[in-house]
């Protein structure tokens, strides 16, 4: 009980201290409600708009999920044919680490000159911005095995592929794990940023739509409800890590 | 078939090669402890002919020893050493003589050296036809004891259900029949490296290697581990090198011991142990036991170079 009240209570006071300064400074210099509503109004427009908020949110959420699992399995081939052979290395690195040097923003209206402004083209953002984390780290796992380890292996008359199959996989979980933190949180901002440029629903489009109406609240509310999914996903994702490192401890 | 064809011929070969006989307590008893210094590179021959498992000609290996010197560092030189079927034979040294290089170089895992090796007759590939034991258990922690012991056969090409099968046989040998879904980090260091050994001899070849298997393992777990080992071995004829710092290890599991000098890293001398039951703790304190263990001693601290033949 101590420990839970120790961990919650701090930030648990710090956010209540700042929402209620916000609240009394918009009350007490009467700030225009365009300009910076309170938050009760920000609240209120989150019960009232319930409706349009979490419809919207499924259509942003849809996007994260199918780009990034596209990613995650993409990275998965790209990571291994890398960490597997050399030529393939030489060939393939340069070409991913050279496609998160283009800015997105460049590439999204691109992508709805092509694809339309339907969600396929938030999704292929929201892929490409998230499979660089879970390769690089995918990378990094399967070469991290202890040469101790390919020896054992090599005595016991392993082929190369038994190995990578064998020893490399398993080893580089717990960093396809942290991959996939990293990935599911930029997930978030690679919809928001597909949407932003062109859309036909999600809540980047909503704060896009609502901002130049002067529907302030309506924006922070499509940025609370933005926050709330991403912090839920990023847990989901720790809570898979936590279940998956149980059997598949770090090495080393 | 097996590559290394030994199958067939192994029993009838095994008896040619039997170990050093039992001693002779009578010249024990007046002193002469049946302990003799013979050069390191003598061969058994049988019917005139030379017939090893495992055969060593001038093997060397150097490494450059760095931009200060011309010289390269000599890790191993000029090493020769026969194997016969069911012989064991411990390599001991001072840290930095060649020991670990030398086994990685039987195992197969070291390429680069020259001279000649050849194992059951055959020059090819060694890999895979020889168990390793390397000091560290190494276990893959995703998998439970039986899984982790299937891991050799299973890499043969042994179907799941096949390998876990003859694996969980010998569980019992090995004393983890109960632990065999429990995973590594619940074991404790001796139960691990039984694991490990497990794993290693399971594909049955003819010649093992161990790489200082006991030396994580603290006394008394070490010693009940040597008496399991001997009963062990005494069932499966396999030939085995040890490579170990204990001198108390090499005497009781070995009928050979090679001292190793550094620098370069040669083979300076051997020695025939012939001390009573092995399984008897008592051993240890055995007159032979002594007097040998103080020869090995002696031969350590001088590089091996002192006179100790009888």
């Amino acid at each position: 009980m101590m420990n839970i009240a120790r961990t919650w209570l701090p930030p648990l006071a710090i956010g209540t201290l700042g929402i209620a300064s916000w609240e009394i400074w918009v009350r007490a210099f009467d700030v225009q409600r365009w300009l910076l509503p309170p938050p009760s109004s920000i609240i209120r427009e989150i019960v009232d708009s319930r409706a349009l908020l979490s419809e919207q949110a499924f259509v942003t959420l849809q996007e994260i999920v199918i780009g990034f699992v596209l990613a995650a399995g993409f990275g998965v081939l790209l990571a291994s044919a890398i960490a597997y052979s050399k030529i393939l290395e030489r060939s393939l690195y340069p070409f991913v680490i050279a496609s998160q040097m283009i800015p997105i923003v460049t590439i999204a209206p691109l992508l709805l000159v092509w694809v339309g402004p339907a969600m396929t083209s938030k999704v292929i953002v929201v892929a490409m911005i998230s499979f660089f984390p879970i390769v690089v780290n995918l990378v990094d796992g399967m070469k991290s095995v202890d040469q101790d380890m390919v020896d054992m292996f090599r005595t016991l008359g392993a082929s190369k592929r038994q190995i990578f199959l064998k020893l490399q996989i398993p080893t580089s979980i717990p960093f396809f794990m942290s991959g996939l933190k990293i990935g599911v949180v930029v997930a978030v901002i690679g919809a928001v940023i597909g949407e932003w440029v062109g859309a036909t629903g999600g809540l980047g489009w909503l704060m896009r739509l609502s901002a130049p109406q002067f529907l302030t609240a309506r924006v922070f509310a499509a940025i609370i409800v933005l926050t709330v999914m991403g912090v839920i996903l990023f847990a989901i994702v720790g809570l898979v890590e936590r279940m998956v490192l149980k059997r598949y401890p770090r090495m080393n | 078939m097996a590559p290394w064809g030994a199958r067939s011929g192994r029993a009838e070969r095994a008896d040619q090669y039997l170990p050093t006989p039992e001693p002779d307590l009578d010249n024990a008893s007046v002193g002469t402890m049946n302990l003799t210094h013979q050069s390191a590179n003598q061969q058994r021959v049988v019917d005139g002919q030379p017939r090893h498992l495992l055969e060593l000609r001038s093997v060397s290996k150097a490494f450059d020893a760095g931009s200060q010197s011309d010289s390269e560092r000599r890790v191993l030189h000029e090493i020769d050493l026969n194997l016969s079927i069911g012989e064991f034979v411990s390599i001991i040294g001072p840290s930095g003589c060649g020991k670990s290089t030398l086994l990685n170089v039987i195992s197969g895992l070291d390429e680069e050296f020259s001279g000649e090796i050849s194992y059951s007759g055959a020059p090819g590939s060694r890999l895979g036809q020889i168990s390793y034991m390397q000091q560290k258990d190494l276990l893959l922690p995703w998998r439970t004891v039986l899984d982790n012991a299937a891991l050799g056969l299973e890499l043969r090409g042994v179907s799941h259900a096949d390998s876990r099968a003859r694996a969980s046989e010998r569980l019992g040998q090995f004393g983890l029949e109960e632990y065999s879904g429990a995973y590594p980090a619940q074991l404790s260091g001796g139960m691990r490296q039984r694991v490990a050994l497990l794993r290693a001899t399971l594909p049955d070849t003819p010649l093992l290697l161990l790489d200082e298997p006991f030396g994580a393992l603290d006394a008394l777990t070490r010693s009940e581990m040597h008496i399991w080992l001997v009963g062990l071995l005494a069932d499966t004829g396999k030939s085995v090198v040890l490579v170990t710092h204990d001198v108390d290890e090499a005497i009781l599991l070995s009928d050979h011991v090679y001292v190793m000098k550094r620098d370069p890293g040669v083979i300076d001398s051997q020695f025939d142990v012939v001390i009573g039951d092995r399984t008897d703790p008592g051993v240890v304190t055995s007159d032979a036991f002594t007097a040998l263990k103080a020869q090995l001693l002696a031969a350590l601290r001088s590089g091996g170079t002192v006179g100790v033949s009888s």
